[in-house]
This record gives C-alpha cells, structure tokens and sequence, in this order.
C-alpha cells in the first residue's frame, strides 16, 4: 500500500516538472510540448483509483462520527463493518461502470481525440485495476474486521473505526 | 419528475447514512443509485458510465493532488518555526502581543497550505511551544490558533474553491480571485478582536518589552520569503494570464521541492512520507467529487432542480432572505457535519435556487467556504477545536471553547458584511475579469 503512494506521488511530482517545463517552452520558445493537459488527466484517474485503495487501508475516507461514537460499542462495531461493506460494494459499482466504458473503448479501438491519440484501453485498464483493488481493499479491510472482533471490541475498533483526533494529529506531523 | 417532498426524503436519507457512519462518498452513491432506480429503473444508473471516465480524467482535477503536493512538501521543509519567529518580531508589538502571530502565521502558511488540520496541528504545535513560559491568557491563546487556521481554505490557493468551481462550472480563476478581499479582512477583523481584547483586559497579554534589534529582525525577515514568494509566484502566474491554476500549482510543487532542497531537508524518507500523505488526502477528496458528480447528474435528470426553484418561487422569498435562511441552515448543518462533506452534499440541492434567484456562483462559494469555516469551529463537530486541544495534550476542552467564542462572533460579523456589501467579494474578480 505504501508503494502506491510512493510511485502516486513520483508520477505528481514528475507531472509537475514536465508541466513547469511546457509553461517555460512556451513563454521563452514558443513551443508547446503536446498533450500535458491530457497525461495530467491520466495521472489523476489512474493514481487516484489506486489511491482510493491507499486511502481505504488508512481508514483516510471521511465519514462522519458524531453520531457513531455516541452509540453503544457493539452497535459501533456493526455499523463499521457495514460501511466497509458497502464501500466495497460502492467501488464494485463503479468497478462495473469502469468495465462498461473500457469494454465500449476496446470494442470501438477507441484513441483519444488529441495529437497524442493515446489508445483509450490503457490508461482506462489501469484505472478499472485501481478501482478493482479498491474494492478489494475494503473486503480486506472488513475480514480484518471480523477476524479482530474475535479479540475483542477494542482490538476491532483499531482496524475499522474512524481515526480518533490523536491520530489525525499524528498523522500531520509525520 | 421528483416533487419537493421526494427530494427532502432523499436529502435527509442521506444525511442519515452519513450518520450511521457509511463513508460520506457512499452515502450520496446510494442515494443517487436509489432515486434512479425509484423513479426510472436500472438503466439510467448506467448512463452515466461513460462519464465516469470524463470525471475523474479532468484536467481541472489535476490541480487538487498538485496543491495538496505542494502543501505536504512545504509542510515538511521546516519553515514554520522560523517564519513564526519572524512574525512575532514585527506583530507583537501591537497589543495582545503574540497572539497576532498566531493569527498571521496560520494565514500566511494556511494560503499556501490549504489543509486546516495540517495548519492547526503545525502552527499549534510551534506556538503552544512558546506560549508556554509566558503569561497569557490560555482561552485566547488556544481560540486565536484555532480560529487562524481555518482562513486556510479561504485564502487562495484554496482547495475547497477548486472542488467548488469543479462541481459547480464555475472559473477557479474568478474563486480564487473572491477569496483574497475576505481572507484579508478575516485576518485583520481576527487580530482586531485579540487588540481590542487586549485593550479592555490588559491580563489577557503580557506586554513585549524586549525586541531583537532592527539589523537582526530585518535580517530574519527572509524567513517569511518562502511562503510568501510561492504564493505570489503561484496567485501571479494565474493573472499574470499566462499559467491555468492547474500550471500554477505544478509551478509552486517544483518551488517548494527547490526550497525543501535549499533547506536541506529533502529526504528520500521526507518526500515518500510526503507523497504517501498526498496520494491518500487527493483519493479521499477525488471519491467524495466522483460520488457527488454522479449525484449531481441523477438529481438533475430526476428534475430536483426544477422541484427546488418552483418551490422557491411559491414560497416568494428574495435571494437575500434565502440567504439569511442559507446562513441558518448551514450553521445547524455545520454543527454535525465534516465540511467538505457539507458543502458535496448540499451544492445538489441548494445550487440550482441560487442560481435561479440570481445570486452569483462566484459570490455564492466564498459564502458557503465561511460557512464552512464557521463549522470548523463550532462544537460539537468544530475540527479545529479537537486537533488544538489534542496538540495541546492536557487541561479541559472547554478552554478552547471558551477562546474561540469571540471569533466566533468576528466570522458570522464577516457573513453579515459580505450579506450587505457584497462588492467586498466581487471587487477583484471583476476588476480581473
């Protein structure tokens, strides 16, 4: 999970070089290295659906607790199994979307309409492969769940409720 | 066709799977999944397929994972402990002494950074270091940081606006632009309260006797070069009118790595702590935007928009008076609800009544981005609050309430002000545009 966020960030970080790179051609060359816009859209969906796995393994996605940590522990522990559930079936729903467009893309050879005329099908597998593991990623997260839950509310607490405040705290300042 | 009653149904279903604690992204798929299937059937949920792509391979998004890179990376360069000395060599001379600081530092990092926890838990961190031998009052102290660090998603480069702009087709440029008069005044009506505080109970503040010489603070002003200078770089480039916001952020990512190289503080281990952190913040903003375009897309085939309007309209209330109630509702809304998921999850709703009575979208989003200031900081649900008191790490909750109080106050001023005059938002963008 770490290395997704690692090789996510190198691609932000090598998108941002190559775009300062175009901005500077431009103005003093008055060249334009074609297609940035379009590789930057790529970079976004791609490492985005990956990172949405990322961001599921660190329990990052924002749900709201006010009323969750009001509610008697073993309820809580109910109701964070069922959000990772339906997280999981929330990204095998866009999973499936993501399949319909990538299948539609292959059927038709679709290429992107710009000079590059990038073949839609790859940069739109690597998308529907991060969605897929991130849907995994949730069923993972909620096995994790249950298999704690055997040791206790405490332990499943730690694996699926939402981060406590000292944890988010930790978090910036690393 | 959905009439009112329906929509109200669906809205405060929503709310309630956000409350039994579904992820908020969830929560608004499945209300869109349920109210296709309820008024139309299965395929209209798959219509919007294809637009699944075009949203989350937007050009636009880009910028989001760029201003968050930038914020990490600036976060970790170490210049925050020396940009706080350098303020407080110039601000605490006027009464309330350091707590101008606090405020100037949370606005200056906060413009670049973005992120009001990260900013809360960085400055907070530096100030309750040096507050801790002097006599202050602690309320204020706690009340003037956490205040301070919300101005962060109001002072471009902010990602809130873009997340605003995106969802709402509404120019970046023109949000950014709104944003600046605000920020400024927020800051200046914050450091007004601390003065006046400070004025009326002189035991609130100890009074700054001794300051480095003149030589040396000027000297130390380079500190404050680091932020200020990609700010200008990264705001300039937009208007300068020859970078999109989404060049501008690449432009301040590859400054902020030149300057956490200057530094010395660019690590193999800095930088992965840094991407990890970007990759995971950007795919938690980038699944909330995906959830609330789809919902966006089915409320707006299910004719919500035309419902809201003609209630509205019967109603016969005047966009100022929606307004007012808008305050009202967002402030109750505010009190249970994590902000951004606010602003996602109401913009179906509320979106197309503002633009049927008139009000500009441009105008409109700074509003909601105070609100949602205001409910960083108001209990029970006030982020900032948690994460001052959680960095200040003993003592009782209720002296950071009791701080935030008249900040409080100074922000609901600003809506009022920005209710009555609303040229204060408007004035630069249309001088720009």
């Amino acid at each position: 999970m770490r290395l997704i966020g690692i090789l996510a960030g190198y691609a932000c970080l090598g998108l941002s070089f190559l775009i300062v790179v175009e901005i500077v051609a431009r103005k003093l060359f008055n060249f334009s290295i074609q297609g940035v816009d379009e590789i930057g859209g790529y970079v976004v969906a791609v490492t985005g659906t990956f990172g949405m796995a990322l961001a599921a393994a660190n329990r990052a996605h924002t749900r709201i607790d006010v009323l969750l940590v009001r509610l008697p522990p073993r309820t809580q522990a109910v109701l964070n199994l069922l959000a990772y559930l339906c997280l999981a079936a929330g990204a095998a729903f866009m999973a499936y979307m993501a399949w319909r467009t990538l299948a539609d893309s292959l059927a038709f050879n679709s290429v992107s309409s710009t000079p590059l005329q990038v073949p839609l099908w790859i940069p739109q597998s690597l998308w529907l492969a991060g969605l897929v593991i991130f849907g995994l990623t949730a069923i993972v997260m909620a096995a994790r769940g249950v298999w704690a839950l055997g040791q206790g509310l405490a332990h499943a607490d730690r694996v699926l409720a939402p981060p406590t405040v000292a944890e988010e705290i930790e978090e910036a300042r690393r | 066709m959905i009439d009112i009653t329906g929509a109200l149904i669906g809205f405060a279903i929503m709310l309630g799977l956000m409350f039994i604690g579904l992820h908020v992204g969830i929560a608004m798929l499945a209300i869109g999944v349920l109210g296709a299937l309820v008024y139309f059937g299965p395929p209209v949920l798959l219509s919007f397929g294809t637009n699944l792509w075009s949203v989350m391979n937007d050009f636009l998004l880009t910028t989001i994972p760029l201003f968050v890179l930038l914020g990490e990376l600036l976060l970790r360069s170490g210049i925050t402990k020396n940009m706080y000395d350098s303020l407080s060599d110039w601000l605490s001379r006027l009464p309330g002494g350091l707590l101008h600081t606090n405020i100037g530092a949370c606005s200056l990092f906060a413009a670049v950074s973005g992120s009001s926890v990260a900013t809360a838990a960085t400055i907070g961190t530096v100030a309750l270091n040096e507050f801790k031998r002097r006599a202050y009052s602690e309320p204020l102290v706690l009340g003037s940081i956490a205040a301070g660090a919300t101005l962060g998603i109001l002072i471009p480069p902010s990602v809130n606006l873009i997340i605003y702009g995106a969802l709402t087709n509404t120019s970046i440029g023109q949000l950014f632009a709104a944003g600046i008069v605000p920020g400024i005044l927020l800051t200046v009506l914050f450091m007004a309260i601390i003065a006046v505080a400070a004025i009326l109970r002189p035991s609130v503040a100890e009074r700054v006797t001794t300051k480095p010489p003149r030589a040396e603070r000027l000297r130390r002003l380079r500190h404050l070069m680091p932020p200020l200078g990609i700010f200008v770089v990264v705001m300039g480039a937009i208007y300068g009118g020859w970078a999109t916001p989404t060049e501008a952020a690449a432009l301040g990512v590859v400054l902020a790595f030149a300057l956490a190289g200057a530094n010395r503080t660019l690590t193999f281990a800095m930088l992965h702590e840094a991407f990890i952190a970007t990759t995971r913040t950007s795919a938690m903003l980038l699944f909330i935007i995906t959830a609330a375009f789809f919902l966006n897309f089915i409320v707006g085939i299910l004719g919500v928009p035309q419902a809201m309007t003609r209630y509205v309209t019967d109603l016969g209330l005047g966009p100022v008076e929606m307004i007012w109630l808008l305050v009202l509702f967002y402030l109750i809304l505010g009190c249970f609800l994590e902000t951004l998921s606010m602003m996602v999850g109401t913009i179906p709703v509320v979106m197309p009544v503002i633009l049927h009575l008139g009000i500009d979208p441009v105008w409109f989003g700074i509003f909601l981005v105070i609100m949602m200031e205001l409910a960083l900081i108001t209990p029970p649900v006030g982020m900032n609050l948690y994460v001052v008191q959680g960095v200040r790490g003993r003592g009782q909750l209720s002296d950071v309430y009791n701080g935030i109080a008249p900040f409080v106050l100074a922000m609901l001023a600003m809506v009022a002000l920005i209710i009555l005059v609303p040229q204060i938002v408007m004035i630069v963008p249309e001088l720009l545009y």
